[in-house]
């Protein structure tokens, strides 16, 4: 391993899967086990169905001062991984060499008493990180200072909010210094201004030179912070290399996972004053589409029922990526406010268009509410229909194969002033 | 129908590696094939200032809380010394070797209460932490260690109230007093081993819960606290002397009051056989079952 701060070597990890109702847990139940066994009629042997390996042979390493991003999906092994490497587990086979100290942020507050003040939590939690007594002596103004708790630093941590008591726990975290860094997704914690905070000592940590193991779903932080990148799946390491390469690839493979439904129906209810009875995502051509080029325009068709006569109300709707992060919000009240007077009863439909070339590729579901707004809502289809922008035209995508973090796909011309460099 | 989740490997370890160049001298392995011992009792005495901040851990959370505060640690065993002086004094009128029977049982009492609770805390221990075991690498024996040293704070409280019960019944200790650690020692030394191995099978097996009290209870009526370990029959005493507690029990009765030692040299050597089997034991058990620890729990 020479050179490497961290090396992974075809490790491997099984569980077994036990049912309880076989009662092997139990004490007596082991006995009996054994018993059995000694009497030469052992059942237990392993049945390939009770076996989950979390990983497989995965093999890497991690150079020193280098930050490593692991990506996959859930269940991909990214965890069991971190487990192993911070000791928490022993991998079944394989090994794993580390050349440093090792520090793991896997989770916020780990070890906080609440019957304890919020000065003796520090020691406390800061003696399991394996922090030395006398360092966190020296540091506990620092880290009270960091956390912004001051006035309550002698209270029973219980008497903490939540967001207080994150924050505390994450200035002690941050102030650990070991040569590895585990880390496991802790960055979004407190409000926005610990938020930026806790993201820029993060970002520090990183950059400061240290080993890092990165472990997020969040595939534009892995792209900012990480040199290189692992992508596991399934406990098996599929791709590794410069973050940009492995991160589209995982998008990739990602991808098929996606159902996109472009048309969806509703059955009529009148119980309730408004009903939506149908979405639908519709190309230039007003075809439903699942697909959508990037650079073209597409619409977004609703169909509902009115009921009884209503005053008041909107149709709603709201385009997320897959993420769960909103992109767009259009009622169809918005754009002139008399829509908002009394409505008829009866069916209708309505679509707007959403311009081509503003939204970055990816998957987007649409969901579609009905209802007087901040009051109350009559009906709501969360994620009614999916489809999915591609980039297979745009004249970036000719010398620049991979999508972009962002959500606005918009190329803008640069100007320059006076003479420009090709002339 | 619920699934759980456990693993395989049973034996194992991660620890430094020696070898040449300043990298590889720092190099830790982690792979399934050893346990190295050696190594991790030095990992283990490495932090020992996290044991020392668990054992404040623990006084201060179980004392903070309770309006009274320290007082229960006096409260408690006061309450039950004066139990045991309404059944034992006053209802069957006993009397021990012409000692007021409070002060008989008292010494040995302190001791067993100590053993009783260090045994039960450790073997809890794990469980207890299991949150802490599944996010943070730190040496898990300091966990059962830390639960053996805590409840000498009780112990030491209860004292306060023997010495004040030793002057209310005017009796003034000799400087046989001296050999109350080094029974004591023994104590913690049982307590160890015993706390190290529950801990250890309540790692794999939820049911010591219920089977720890009973076992405690049991070992109460066979260790002599409320009565002297002469009154055990001749044929049984065999059997008896392998108890540690016999000794410990006896051995703080006998530092504190003054008396003659009543047991046989053979008993003692017994009760300090069986104690460093207990140890051995419990080490081992809970060093095989520390790095599985967490897919158990």
């Amino acid at each position: 391993m020479s050179g490497s701060m961290i090396s992974c070597k075809d490790v491997s990890k099984r569980y077994v899967l036990r049912q309880r109702t076989k009662g092997s847990r139990l004490m007596l139940g082991a006995l009996y086990g054994g018993a059995k066994k000694l009497m030469g009629r052992a059942d237990d042997d392993l049945d390939s169905q009770d076996v989950h390996w979390a990983l497989r042979n995965v093999s890497f390493d991690v150079a020193p001062g280098e930050a490593l991003g692991i990506i996959g999906r859930n269940g991909a092994g990214k965890s069991t991984l971190l487990k192993i490497i911070s000791r928490l587990t022993l991998p079944t086979t394989g090994r794993v060499e580390l050349a440093g100290r090792v520090g793991s942020m896997l989770e916020v507050g780990v070890g906080f008493k609440n019957e304890l003040t919020g000065r003796e939590n520090i020691g406390l939690s800061g003696a399991i990180l394996g922090m030395p007594a006398k360092e966190i002596r020296v540091r506990t103004d620092e880290i009270i200072d960091f956390s912004g708790v001051r006035p309550f630093i002698d209270m029973p941590v219980k008497r903490y909010s939540s967001g207080m008591r994150i924050r505390l726990a994450f200035a002690v975290m941050a102030t650990l210094e070991p040569e590895i860094l585990l880390i496991d997704e802790v960055l979004s914690v407190g409000d926005a201004e610990f938020r930026r905070r806790s993201a820029a000592r993060m970002e520090e940590l990183i950059r400061g030179g240290r080993t890092v193991l990165f472990v997020s779903h969040n595939r534009d932080i892995v792209e900012r912070l990480c040199d290189r990148a692992v992508e596991l799946d399934r406990g098996h390491l599929v791709s590794i290399g410069a973050t940009a390469r492995v991160v589209e690839h995982y998008r990739e493979m990602v991808q098929p996972d996606v159902e996109t439904k472009a048309f969806a129906t509703f059955d009529a209810d009148a119980a309730r004053p408004i009903r939506i009875r149908a979405a639908a995502i519709l190309n230039r051509s007003g075809e439903v589409a699942e697909e959508i080029e990037i650079a073209e325009s597409f619409r977004v068709r609703v169909s509902y029922d009115i009921n009884e006569d209503l005053d008041n109300v909107n149709i709603f709707c709201r385009l997320e990526t897959v993420d769960a992060v909103g992109v767009l919000c259009s009622g169809d009240a918005d754009y002139d406010p008399a829509c908002l007077g009394p409505r008829r009863r009866g069916a209708y439909s309505a679509e707007f268009e959403v311009d081509g070339g503003l939204l970055e590729a990816g998957a987007y579901r649409l969901t579609v509410s009905a209802g007087i707004p901040f009051q109350k809502v009559f009906d709501r289809c969360p994620a009614a229909v999916s489809f999915r922008l591609v980039d297979r035209s745009s004249r970036r995508r000719l010398w620049y194969p991979q999508t972009r973090p962002g959500f606005i796909a918009r190329e803008y011309p640069w100007v320059y002033e006076g003479r420009s460099p090709w002339a | 129908m619920a699934v759980e989740v456990s693993t395989e490997s049973q034996t194992a370890g991660g620890v430094p590696s020696g070898g040449g160049g300043e990298a590889a001298a720092r190099a830790f392995v982690i792979d399934p094939s050893r346990s190295r011992w050696l190594s991790r009792i030095r990992e283990a005495f490495g932090r020992r200032e996290l044991l020392a901040m668990l054992v404040r851990r623990d006084v201060s959370v179980r004392y903070r809380e309770a309006v009274l505060g320290v007082t229960w640690a006096v409260v408690v065993p006061a309450a039950t010394l004066g139990v045991y002086w309404f059944v034992f004094d006053v209802v069957f009128q006993r009397q021990a070797d012409d000692v007021p029977f409070v002060v008989f049982l008292f010494p040995a009492m302190l001791v067993w209460n100590y053993y009783h609770s260090s045994v039960g805390r450790a073997a809890n221990s794990l469980a207890k932490d299991a949150s802490l075991l599944s996010k943070v690498y730190f040496p898990r024996i300091l966990l059962p260690l830390s639960n053996v040293i805590s409840p000498l704070i009780d112990f030491s409280i209860g004292l306060v109230v023997l010495i004040a019960l030793l002057v209310a019944y005017r009796y003034t200790p000799t400087i046989q007093i001296v050999w109350l650690p080094v029974f004591l020692v023994m104590g913690m030394g049982a307590a160890t081993g015993m706390g190290m191995l529950m801990a250890a099978l309540h790692a794999q097996f939820k049911d010591v819960q219920h089977f720890l009290p009973v076992m405690l209870h049991l070992w109460f009526f066979s260790s002599p606290v409320l009565y002297p370990a002469s009154r055990v029959p001749e044929n049984l005493q065999i059997f008896y002397a392998f108890n540690p507690m016999v000794t410990v029990c006896e051995g703080a009765r006998f530092a504190v009051l003054g008396t003659d030692f009543p047991l046989a040299a053979s008993t003692v050597l017994c009760g300090l056989a069986s104690t460093l089997v207990l140890l051995i034991a419990g080490f081992t058990a809970f060093m095989r079952a520390e790095q599985t620890i967490t897919d158990l729990l």
